[in-house]
Formats: C-alpha cells, sequence, structure tokens
C-alpha cells in the first residue's frame, strides 16, 4: 500500500510539471469579444507601424505557470501584409496570418490554414503577442516562398507537440515556421538539406521533463511522439526562432506586445 | 490480491499522470472554430461599435515597390528596397475574421437547406 501512494504521489508531481503549451480545441475565450478585437488590431497596427511586410506571430494559450522552462509562446506562425478581398467585394489590407493547426479530432495530423489576427488570439490566456520581424531581404523572401506555395512543399501533417526540429518524421508549429525560413534563406525546399542545416545552425528548445512522464504521453496521447528523438528531447520554439534569426543578423526588430499597447524586450 | 492492486495501481497512475492537468497540450488548435465566435463578434460589434466585422474570401500577400504603389509578389518580380528604412504600412479598421470550420460552414448549410424545404 505505500509502494502505492509513493507512485500516485510521484505521478501526481509529474503531471504538475510537464505542461508543454496552449490551448486545445473547443476552449472558449478567455476574454470579452471587444477585447480581442482591439487586442488584435493593435498588433496589427504595431507591427504596421514598423513597416512589417511580413513577423512572425506568437501567442500565449495556457497560464504562463503551467509553461516549462523555456516556453514563452504556445503556437508560431507567420503574418503577412495582405490585400484582403472581403465577402462584400472590397478589399482592404491588413495581416493574413499562415498556421499549421492540428485537425480537429485527430491531434496527430495538421493542416495549413489562413487565419486573421481575431481569430488567432481568440482562445488565449493571456493577451500578449511575440512579434519578430525579420530583415527586409528576408522578409521578401519568405512572402516569395508563401505566395508561391512553398510553405506546402516544407509541410508534413505527421503531428507532434514535442516534435524535432533537426528531422522531418513529425512535425508541429514551430518546426513548420522554421522550414519557411529556412526553405526562404537557402532558397530550396529539400528537406534533407534543411534539416542538415538546422542541425548545424539552429539551437533548439531542451525539453527537461519526466521520463515516465514522456512515456506515458507518446503510448496515451495522440499528438506526443518521441520516436524522431535521439536522447534529450529537443523542439522548435518562437524564442529559439529568435534567437537563430538574432544570431545570424537577420531580425529587424522584435518584442513582446502587450495587452495595454506596452511592448517588451523578447530575449 | 496482488493482481487486484496491481491493476489499480496501475489505473490511478495513469488516471492521475494523464488527466490531471493537460500534458503536453498544444497550442496549435485552431481558434477559429471555437464556438459562437462569429455570433458574439457580431454583437460585440453591432450595438455601439461604428467598426465593421467582415468575413475574408481570399488574402494575397502585398509588397510595396518604391513609390509606384502596391504590386502582388505573385509574379517574383516585386522588391522590398532593403535600403531604406521601412515605412510604416496602413491597416483597415475592419475586423477580419476567417469563415468556420468546413465541419461548422457544412452544418450552417445543411439547416439551411432543412429551412427551405420546408417553407414550399
Amino acid at each position: 500500500m505505500s509502494r502505492l501512494l509513493l507512485l500516485i504521489a510521484l505521478l501526481g508531481l509529474a503531471s504538475s510539471s510537464l505542461v508543454f503549451a496552449g490551448s486545445q480545441a473547443g476552449r472558449k475565450a478567455q476574454f470579452a469579444p471587444g477585447e480581442i478585437t482591439g487586442f488584435a488590431k493593435k498588433v496589427e497596427k504595431y507591427a504596421a507601424a514598423q513597416g512589417a511586410r511580413m513577423f512572425i506571430i506568437g501567442r500565449i494559450g495556457r497560464p504562463k505557470k503551467d509553461l516549462p522552462k523555456g516556453i514563452k509562446f504556445t503556437h508560431t506562425a507567420i503574418a503577412v501584409y495582405s490585400a484582403i478581398t472581403l465577402k462584400d467585394g472590397s478589399t482592404v489590407n491588413g495581416y493574413a496570418i499562415h498556421n499549421l493547426y492540428q485537425e480537429a479530432g485527430k491531434p496527430d495530423v495538421s493542416s495549413l490554414v489562413v487565419d486573421y489576427p481575431v481569430d488567432f488570439f481568440w482562445g488565449v490566456n493571456e493577451l500578449t503577442a511575440g512579434i519578430i520581424i525579420p530583415t527586409p531581404d528576408l522578409q521578401q523572401r519568405i512572402i516569395a516562398a508563401i505566395s508561391s506555395g512553398k510553405n506546402k512543399e516544407v509541410h508534413n501533417p505527421a503531428y507532434s507537440v514535442i516534435a524535432s526540429p533537426y528531422n522531418n518524421e513529425l512535425q508541429n508549429c514551430t518546426e513548420h515556421t522554421l522550414n519557411i525560413i529556412n526553405a526562404s534563406i537557402y532558397q530550396t525546399t529539400d528537406m534533407q538539406q534543411l534539416k542538415a542545416n538546422a542541425k548545424a545552425h539552429f539551437k533548439g528548445q531542451r525539453i527537461r521533463s519526466n521520463p515516465l512522464k514522456l512515456m506515458l504521453g507518446s503510448i496515451f496521447m495522440d499528438d506526443v511522439a518521441t520516436r524522431d528523438h535521439q536522447g534529450k528531447i529537443v523542439t522548435t520554439t518562437f524564442s529559439t526562432i529568435g534567437r537563430y534569426l538574432e544570431e545570424n543578423d537577420l531580425v529587424q526588430h522584435m518584442a513582446v506586445f502587450n495587452r495595454d499597447g506596452s511592448s517588451g524586450e523578447l530575449l | 490480491m496482488k493482481l487486484l492492486t496491481s491493476f489499480f495501481t496501475t489505473t490511478i497512475a495513469l488516471t492521475l499522470a494523464l488527466s490531471s492537468t493537460p500534458i503536453y497540450a498544444q497550442d496549435s488548435a485552431q481558434h477559429t472554430s471555437k464556438a459562437g465566435k462569429h455570433s458574439a463578434l457580431a454583437v460585440s460589434h453591432g450595438a455601439a461599435s461604428s467598426a465593421k466585422v467582415a468575413s475574408a474570401a481570399v488574402a494575397v500577400p502585398l509588397l510595396v515597390v518604391g513609390s509606384a504603389g502596391v504590386a502582388s509578389v505573385a509574379g517574383g518580380s516585386a522588391l522590398i528596397d532593403s535600403a531604406t528604412k521601412p515605412k510604416p504600412l496602413t491597416v483597415t479598421e475592419v475586423t477580419i475574421t476567417a469563415d468556420p470550420a468546413p465541419n461548422q460552414a457544412m452544418q450552417t448549410k445543411r439547416q439551411t437547406t432543412i429551412e427551405i424545404k420546408q417553407e414550399h
């Protein structure tokens, strides 16, 4: 009986220390619609004021206290300044967001979806945005890559929340973003080459986790897999993408944008 | 008895480990499909606000080419002038939203069809 209690205690402790990130499908909005639309528009205007034709955008989908060390943002995508044709036929300028999302009911499968800032922030836990604006040259290359469908070429629908950035066996939203960035930088969609380059130049985020919990997660949760890792669990995050671009002089501006309109440093 | 204890140990341990907190919960969930979003947006903008909510049909990436205006990058010929400081861009005041997920859109379509049939 004492062994049983010890096991329960250990697993209970483990379960409270290994939440990786954000929200699940079906989660309701945490803020009033007016607050979300206002914040989403502020984020757009902040990026537009910097002259960003595109930027990498991050959101916080879960309480900070639940996130493991090193994880600040729980979903990453690419916002592209676009001419948006509305249902009434009129055209307006704003940011369209190019995402990799898990499919509803199939968490181990992803698809590419374009949505807009209010959609992006609808279910967040905190009205805070991560913003990374690459240099103009890289912006242009990323926009060209998305416009020509190269983002689809570097998409692998086999999803894992802790996908390794160093191979193409499984993929999550941040790894997909990294793939688009590297496809733009190196002007190739050859995954072997892109992954060799990631191994050589990109430093991912180590996820320190309870091995038992990882094992149980990979057995019982469809969107958790460890088979693409060898040894330590390392994955792509919004912040590691920011650091990677900064170290390679490819950042024009990056910041954390807050609900009150203030901004702070990302790294 | 030993077998029974082992069974309960495993069951309780797995329950605690996997369900007490959303382990590894990823945020790659699509907020567009959150129930009630479109109606909530409509209500929040319907009363006092002058801001519009509109559904998007298509979005085409834009690059500004010098002072000549706006050009699509689709042809691959548009260039950002990287030598000069980026100029601020304008964004619409309209709140743009994507349509609901396909499964929800299909449900709406089906309901509409049924309503039409009932009228005849």
